[in-house]
């Protein structure tokens, strides 16, 4: 893990930015397309786009030599529980979506958790991966040793806790 | 459509302002204002570098013409890789000459090197074009396409002011660096923006079946608008030139193709995009962008891409005989996205207004802070402290945005007739760069007599002297492009006639010393290895047949090629016109032998550890009187020292 000056993380920063602009406006314009003209090729359109940015988002990293930061995690996790919010709503009130698009939009839902879980394990191991989400442990650890787990919560970078 | 355009439009130019701000707050220093200190990063670049190529060949523009001439002007984008071979070729070693002469721009490092003052001149001319009539006449149709994509909410004067400003608050607060940053964004958008529009174009109002028609009945289109639209018409017609005589099935021949190539030359030899690339970093992201993003991403996309998109444009402008405006087949076509989609046409409007705001921001962008460099600091206030650049710069900024948006309300004819030879100028100084980055004995004499004999051949061959002189003297025998060869062809081919000859004959005069100490360092300290004299030979015989098939006087063959191969004597079944296929084919050849330049010899590749600074001594710079220690024609000495004497 490299230590960034102000301007290398707002380059990696323009350049993160620059890429989700592009990626997430056009997935989006995707997925109205989809769901409007019932049409499932739009749909993994969108998705695929998805992916592209969080796979462009992770050679950025590589190049910058960090991982995600806590920030973008938040809101990454927090669009992705909104989508599948959102499509379970959906499901509840009635919307009526053809087999096709259903099974698109169900199966991209998942396939990006898969990725999400892949690239985590791939990154930080299985038993480090589970540890991200093990708040038990935190507060075991917590009560142990008073500042290991505050110091891991705070880190500003979630694949640098190796 | 309008309030979807009008929210995508005014959230994206709220996120461009946003990375303004972030590069600010990222770098107080005053110092990265002008020119991000030197220190851009690479990406930046290459997504930008892209852009600005697409850009400036122009979305709106090739749509337009696509329209109008088919696959004849299609093969206009097989020529821009004439613009990635030179981009690599001078690139890197004008990076390394800036750093070596400590010069800060391409009229300073040619001006330093060559020890002329009139070089530097020329620069800031070509760079005025740049700045002026085409930012005028690009932010005129921005103006227009986005008044009647909103149905005439907002006039073209109001959306002209209103970018002009907007532009204004975004480079003046993010300066060179969040300036480049917010076009390399543009241009990712654009990209992603061409996938979907020409995606949705291919599945849904099956753009390539309407294309496909027309490829298939192009004589009868033939018959309406007199243009071959699946063909070359041609090497080349001995006409008088456009105005002057008719030319047959259209103009786009094989040498009008080629020599159009030439004039995008131009693009990357400009003083802005030699900006762009001295002020980087380093070398990472050089042969990247040359190869990969333009040679390839850019190309494909505009060869392949593209016609897909503009099919309904080409068939809107049949049904009305060939009698629409620019504008009246984009509406047609943008009309034919709005049945489908209201998101999808707001986001095929808003890649057009990208692609048009990226080249007005990029113009105004590196004319101001060269203004700045090369005529404040130098020559009007040698003082200038860092802060004070910076406040010159966005002064300088405020005015040019202002002329141009002041242009492009009330005069915007005239930048066209301005702008119709601002590549071709800006090509005139590539064998001026060549002679700087490889030919140690091409001469100062012979550089400014061909720039000179090179720029009176461009004029004259568009409309800017062409008019002027039939409006002061008598009619010129022949008219635009004569014999159908772009004015960038006829200027370079004066150009490096007389440059290479008079060179000849000069190039031992008092100043080589000079000129070969920095070859030296080059060739000492960063060789570029092809890997033997055979294998510089093999490239540059492949180059050169790679030319001559693909957008030379051989691509003529590509018109049957594929439908009637030579070999079989009948009628070949591929799906697509064999002139379409013979461009895929070229590009594809031209995009390998690229790489094999940039990567393979070296030119665009390597890694610069340390930099061995030179002093020359015919440097304008210093303590002497920048007047005295160089042989200036005497008016510019007289209009120099006009500002000189103030101080």
């Amino acid at each position: 893990m490299q230590t960034m000056t102000d301007q290398e993380r707002q380059e990696r920063h323009g350049l993160i930015l620059s890429l989700w602009i592009g990626f997430a406006s056009i997935a989006v314009i995707l997925f109205h397309l989809g769901l409007s003209k019932d049409n499932w090729i739009f749909s993994s359109a969108g998705f695929g786009l998805f992916l592209a940015g969080f796979i462009a988002h992770i050679i950025v990293n590589a190049v910058a030599g960090t991982g995600f930061q806590t920030r973008e995690a938040i809101l990454g996790l927090f669009v992705f529980a909104l989508g599948i919010l959102a499509f379970l709503i959906s499901v509840v009130i009635g919307v009526e979506y053809s087999s096709e698009n259903f099974l698109t939009l169900s199966s991209g839902l998942v396939l990006i958790l898969v990725t999400i879980i892949f690239y985590m394990i791939t990154r930080n191991g299985l038993r480090d991966a589970f540890d991200q989400f093990n708040i038990i442990k935190s507060f075991n650890a917590t009560k142990a040793d008073g500042s290991a787990s505050i110091k891991d919560d705070k880190s500003n970078d979630i694949g640098s806790q190796e | 459509m309008t309030s979807a355009l009008m929210f995508f439009y005014c959230l994206y130019q709220a996120l461009m302002i946003y990375l303004a701000i972030s590069a600010a707050r990222s770098t107080q220093d005053a110092g990265h204002y002008i020119n991000g200190n030197r220190d851009m990063p690479a990406w930046a670049f290459m997504f930008a570098g892209a852009g600005i190529m697409a850009g400036s060949v122009g979305i709106y523009d090739s749509m337009t013409m696509f329209a109008r001439f088919g696959l004849q002007y299609n093969h206009v984008m097989v020529s821009i890789l004439c613009a990635g071979f030179i981009a690599v070729l001078m690139m890197k070693r004008l990076w390394l000459a800036a750093r070596i002469m400590s010069a800060r721009t391409l009229g300073d490092i040619l001006a330093v090197y060559y020890g002329s003052l009139t070089i530097r001149l020329l620069s800031l001319v070509v760079l005025l074009f740049f700045v002026f009539p085409l930012s005028a006449i690009t932010l005129a149709k921005l103006g227009a396409v986005f008044s009647v994509m909103t149905d005439g909410m907002f006039s073209q004067q109001v959306v002209v002011w209103s970018v002009a400003f907007f532009l204004f608050l975004a480079i003046a607060i993010g300066g060179w660096r969040g300036g480049i940053m917010i076009a390399a964004s543009n241009a990712l958008m654009m990209l992603l923006l061409l996938l979907l529009v020409s995606g949705v174009s291919y599945l849904s109002f099956d753009g390539y079946g309407n294309l496909k028609q027309m490829f298939d009945t192009s004589d009868s289109i033939r018959s309406l608008t007199g243009v071959s639209i699946d063909t070359l018409p041609g090497v080349v017609q001995f006409t008088r030139g456009i105005g002057k005589s008719l030319v047959m099935d259209g103009v786009w021949t094989s040498l009008a193709v080629a020599s159009f190539g030439l004039a995008l030359i131009g693009i990357v030899a400009q003083p802005g995009f030699c900006y762009l690339a001295i002020n980087q970093r380093n070398l990472r992201g050089f042969a990247f962008q040359q190869v990969w993003l333009t040679g390839g991403v850019t190309i494909a996309c505009l060869l392949i891409l593209l016609p897909i998109v503009s099919g309904g444009m080409m068939s809107a402008n049949l049904i009305a005989s060939g009698q629409l405006t620019d504008l009246g087949m984009f509406m047609a076509l943008a009309e034919k996205f709005l049945r489908f989609d209201a998101m999808v046409a707001a986001a095929f409007v808003l890649l057009v207004l990208i692609s048009l705001q990226l080249v007005v921001m990029f113009s105004v962008l590196s004319g101001a802070n060269i203004f700045v460099d090369e005529i404040i600091q130098r020559y009007v206030l040698p003082d200038l402290t860092e802060r004070g650049r910076r406040l010159g710069a966005r002064v300088t900024l405020a005015v040019v945005l202002f002329l141009v948006a002041l242009w492009a309300n009330i005069g915007p004819e005239y930048a066209y007739v301005l702008n119709s030879v601002t590549f071709s100028l800006s090509a005139q100084f590539v064998p001026a760069i060549i002679g700087l980055c490889w030919i140690p004995w091409i001469a100062r004499p012979g550089v400014l007599a061909g720039l000179v004999l090179g720029i009176i051949m461009v004029i004259f061959t568009e409309p800017l002297g062409i008019i002027l002189f039939e409006q002061m003297f008598i009619d010129l025998p022949w008219g635009r492009w004569p014999w159908t060869i772009h004015s960038a062809g006829w200027g370079l081919f004066f150009n490096v006639l007389t440059c290479l000859i008079i060179s000849g004959f000069r190039h031992r005069d008092s100043d080589h010393e000079n000129r070969h100490r920095l070859h030296d360092v080059f060739r000492s300290e960063y060789p570029a290895d092809a890997g033997g004299r055979r294998v510089v030979t093999a490239i540059w015989s492949l180059t050169f047949i790679w030319m001559f098939f693909a957008i030379g006087p051989g691509a003529v063959i590509g018109n049957d090629f594929f439908v009637y191969p030579i070999f079989t004597g009948e009628r070949s079944l591929i799906d697509i016109p064999s002139i379409w296929a013979w461009q895929m084919l070229g590009w594809l050849i031209g995009v390998l032998l690229l790489w094999w330049v940039a990567y393979g010899a070296k030119t665009a590749v390597g890694d610069i550890r340390q930099i061995h600074k030179l002093t020359f001594d015919n440097t304008f710079d210093g303590s002497g009187n920048p007047m005295q220690n160089q042989d200036a024609p005497s008016w510019i000495v007289r209009f120099l020292n006009r500002f000189v004497a103030r101080k």
